[in-house]
């Protein structure tokens, strides 16, 4: 009986240990988070989206930023660069056992499917920051497809300001989630979400494609 | 002086970052246009003067009617090397102080009548309106470059922050969307109209935060009592 116990409480601490990260994630000020992405979809018969992701690292001596791959995703086409500077960075892509070998943390246990980009950048000095866009175009046959006429994007978003840009030619026909709605320069419709909350929004957009041009 | 012109920095509203001029007897070349590239991700984008704003409001001692305000932003404008921030008269500021977010370097800066601000590169200023010209350490980079700044200073306004009875009160309409007010030591919170987080800082102030959604000024209001000893 006592070894039981023994072992229930091995099994939890894991589990208290994560209850109380999330908790503590949970306390951070949302208001004052700068990370967001913009999502560019591409004709929905590609499941494709183009994304740009902006970030800015301000912890001293962290040297590069590894992006996680979503299961389900493929990731392609990455790219970096500084804002700050404009200067170009080099990125990388690694899967499976490349991530154990080049010792690069994803936070989790590597898998064979995992993939992951890292995006290399001078170690950030005492009293520095530094601010990133990183670009990639996702596959996700789930996310983003074709449903008869309409197009669907159905995607969740944990960080605070994310926007979603609709194919040329395209017009909303819903969002289950409060968006701001406004057209780009070059006359897409673009959804901006804003959640102040810190949870994820589980975002879905419908849209028809325009008869006339 | 020098405090009153730099009193009341209308954050809210309009700060702009412009490309320096080429030649100051033309200064109408000075505001060129954000650069455009080929139909792009980034080019989708809104040409923007300036983004990602955010104010601190660090309540000082509340029989001096001050506050500690630290606001980020964002100058956007491709090739700009300054940048515009409007003042409002009629408070006094002190204690100003802007700096480079990437590197923490102080920057230079000084106050410009509407006039000087539009023949130096704000074709666009209002000649009633005085501005902090902040030079930039960098040109804005093209292609969604950016110079991240912080402006610092310190406020006394008493009609925004006072005592009502044992309560003190913060009162101020925040056309910023995303902002945080720290309580003095000592204090609670005890209301406050507009939905924010509850955060504690590292020293035990309190902290409420919010990311204001809708179009509008939000017209927060909080008020906070002393803790017992």
């Amino acid at each position: 009986m006592r070894r039981l116990s023994c072992l229930a409480v091995l099994v939890s601490l894991p589990a208290l240990a994560a209850a109380q990260e999330r908790r503590d994630n949970r306390l951070t000020e949302r208001a004052h988070q700068d990370r967001d992405i913009v999502y560019f979809l591409q004709p929905p018969e590609t499941h494709s989206f183009d994304l740009y992701h902006d970030y800015t690292e301000s912890r001293t001596g962290v040297d590069k930023y590894v992006n996680i791959v979503r299961k389900g995703s493929r990731a392609s086409k990455p790219s970096a660069k500084i804002l700050d500077t404009g200067e170009t960075l080099k990125t990388e892509t690694l899967r499976g056992e490349e991530i154990t070998r080049a010792k690069v943390d994803i936070g989790e246990a590597v898998q064979p499917d995992s993939e992951a980009v890292v995006i290399r950048f001078p170690a950030v000095a005492k009293g520095h920051s530094v601010r990133l866009r990183i670009s990639e175009t996702y596959t996700d046959e789930k996310s983003y497809r074709l449903e008869g006429d309409e197009l669907v994007f159905d995607r969740s978003f944990g960080r605070p300001h994310n926007a979603v840009v609709l194919p040329a030619g395209w017009y909303v026909t819903a969002s289950a989630i409060p968006a701001t709605v406004s057209q780009t320069a070059d006359a897409r419709i673009r959804l901006d979400f804003v959640n102040p909350r810190p949870d994820e929004i589980a975002v879905l957009i419908r849209a028809r494609r325009r008869k006339s041009p | 002086m020098r405090a009153m012109l730099l009193a009341a920095a209308v954050f809210a509203l309009g700060c702009a970052a412009q490309p320096a001029p080429r030649a100051p007897a033309r200064p109408a070349s000075a505001a060129a246009p954000a650069e455009r590239t080929s139909p792009s991700a980034e080019a989708s984008t809104k040409a923007k003067a300036e983004s990602d704003e955010y104010t601190r409001y660090e309540l000082l001692a509340p029989e001096t009617a001050q506050f500690h305000i630290l606001y980020e932003v964002t100058a956007m404008a491709p090739g700009a090397t300054v940048f515009f921030n409007p003042i409002r008269k009629g408070s006094a500021a002190s204690g100003e102080r802007v700096t480079d977010r990437m590197t923490g370097q102080d920057l230079r800066f000084e106050v410009v009548s509407g006039q000087e601000a539009r023949a130096s590169g704000l074709p666009r200023a209002d000649l009633e309106t005085d501005y902090i010209r902040i030079h930039l350490p960098r040109a804005v980079p093209a292609d969604g470059g950016q110079v991240r700044l912080l402006i610092e200073k310190t406020y006394k306004d008493p009609k925004s922050y006072f005592r009502e009875g044992e309560a003190i009160v913060f009162s101020r309409s925040l056309g910023i969307k995303r902002n945080s007010v720290v309580l003095p030591p000592g204090y609670e919170l005890t209301s406050c109209n507009v939905p924010s987080q509850v955060l504690s800082e590292p020293d035990g102030r309190i902290t409420i935060a919010f990311w204001n959604t809708g179009p509008d000024a939000a017209p927060l209001k909080l008020t906070a009592r002393r803790l017992s000893p």
